[in-house]
């Protein structure tokens, strides 16, 4: 084979590997969905790049570039292509910046800004080879292989929590590296991150307490539970066939389900309440 | 049969430390399991992602995706469910229990304390949950980075 031969097939395989790596971003931008909507409380509001205001729904999907934001009794759970989940709490906005995933190779980016409120995010697939990146006004974050929860307030001060792997977080110049579950730094707006301090119970159990949905249910969820409750008089009502009342009630999506025996991973729960028992994992 | 449900517990939780640790060790745990059981958790995670409201999906891949050793992924969807509903305690173990597994030994005691608080979690279950609970070790500052 001729030297001008070999130079030809090598810039054609460049062309090929670069078009090929154009239609996997492009793709990705083509179709918009980068997530989906796992989970909501009342009415979380999505805003896609272009597009207008919506009120996330279960199984409504997330786009690149989406602004995502909840009102003071809002909240959301979100579920991106690659496994990382994003928890919105109340009165909280944020944008999805950057999202690009190659399920073959695993590996990504994910880049979110967070201006207001709490959130948690659990790192998957992406996390596991590259940091997460998470900017407020007052910090840059970094997630990597783990699980952080976050608040921002109003004035952007941010106060990080390690739940697990390893957390940075940046600004102005200084970098705190969080490596064990249970720390927290804080970092004012214009400042610099305070050194890792024990996060007490107290200000953990809060901000858990604002990632879960309210423990009043709606009027939408009563209405479910009772008229469940109505229609199985005499009989026990399952865990299951609750949760499934108060989904269906909170969500505009359909809710299938194909068996009537619901496995946790240590316990199994039968039909019967009274009938429970360890799992053999 | 109560404290064989108890050893089984807690040995299902000291082998979950163990896979943890060789865990720390890989980045990612799902890359080191079998090919079958990598199907499988790619399919759950497919399955809860077309139809994520479906519950059946969400506790089939977080149970898969505890047998693989991604207890991120299984935390993600038991988290999904408290959004839904906080009055779950059996939700609440199965991530005190995971949280454990992390070592992420406070956020573990939040759940499981808050599993054990309400009356609805069953007999059988509350006095492995309390043991785990007593077997927890406090953070000190020697944990500090």
């Amino acid at each position: 084979m001729s030297k001008s031969n070999v130079v030809i097939l090598l810039l054609l395989r460049t062309l090929l590997v670069g078009a090929a790596g154009l239609a996997l971003f492009s793709t990705a931008h083509a179709q918009g969905r980068i997530g989906v909507t796992q989970a909501t409380q009342n009415k979380p509001m999505g805003q896609p790049p272009g597009g207008v205001d919506r009120v996330l729904r279960v199984g409504t999907d997330v786009q690149a570039n989406e602004i995502i934001s909840t009102a003071a009794d809002d909240r959301a759970h979100l579920v991106f292509l690659d496994g990382t989940t994003l928890t919105v709490g109340p009165s909280s906005q944020l944008t999805i910046d950057k999202f690009v995933y190659d399920p073959t190779t695993q590996k990504g980016e994910l880049a979110v800004n967070a201006t207001k409120g709490v959130f948690r995010l659990i790192g998957g697939r992406i996390s596991k080879t590259s940091a997460i990146t998470v900017t407020t006004p007052a910090a840059t974050m970094g997630i990597r292989g783990g699980m952080a929860a976050f608040s921002v307030a109003t004035g952007g001060a941010t106060i990080t929590v390690s739940l697990f792997g390893v957390i940075t977080v940046t600004a102005g110049g200084v970098t705190q590296t969080m490596t064990v579950p249970g720390l927290q730094v804080s970092t004012s707006t214009g400042g610099t991150p305070a050194a890792p301090t024990i996060v007490t119970q107290g200000s953990l159990s809060a901000a858990l307490g604002a990632l879960v949905g309210n423990s009043t249910a709606t009027a939408a969820t009563l209405t479910a539970i009772q008229t469940l409750v109505a229609s199985n008089l005499g009989n026990p009502v399952t865990l299951q066939a609750l949760i499934q009342a108060i989904i269906v009630a909170n969500t505009a999506t359909p809710i299938t389900t194909t068996t009537t025996t619901t496995t946790l991973a240590v316990i199994t729960v039968v039909e019967n309440p009274n009938q429970t028992q360890a799992s053999p994992n | 049969m109560k404290k064989l449900g108890t050893y089984l517990l807690l040995a299902t939780v000291l082998v979950g430390c163990q896979t943890v640790l060789v865990g720390c060790q890989s980045a990612d745990p799902v890359q080191k399991a079998s090919p079958e059981l990598q199907r499988q958790y790619n399919a759950a995670f497919q399955e809860m992602l077309k139809d994520p409201g479906n519950l059946d999906a969400v506790m089939a891949y977080a149970k898969v995706a505890t047998k693989t050793g991604d207890y991120e992924g299984a935390v993600g969807a038991y988290e999904s469910l408290l959004l839904v509903d906080s009055n779950l305690p059996r939700v609440r173990l199965e991530l005190g229990i995971l949280y454990y597994r992390l070592k992420s030994y406070e956020t573990s005691r939040i759940y499981l304390e808050s599993a054990l608080a309400s009356p609805a979690l069953p007999a059988d279950i509350r006095k492995p949950a309390e043991l785990l609970l007593a077997k927890m070790p406090k953070q000190s500052k020697s944990q500090r980075t």
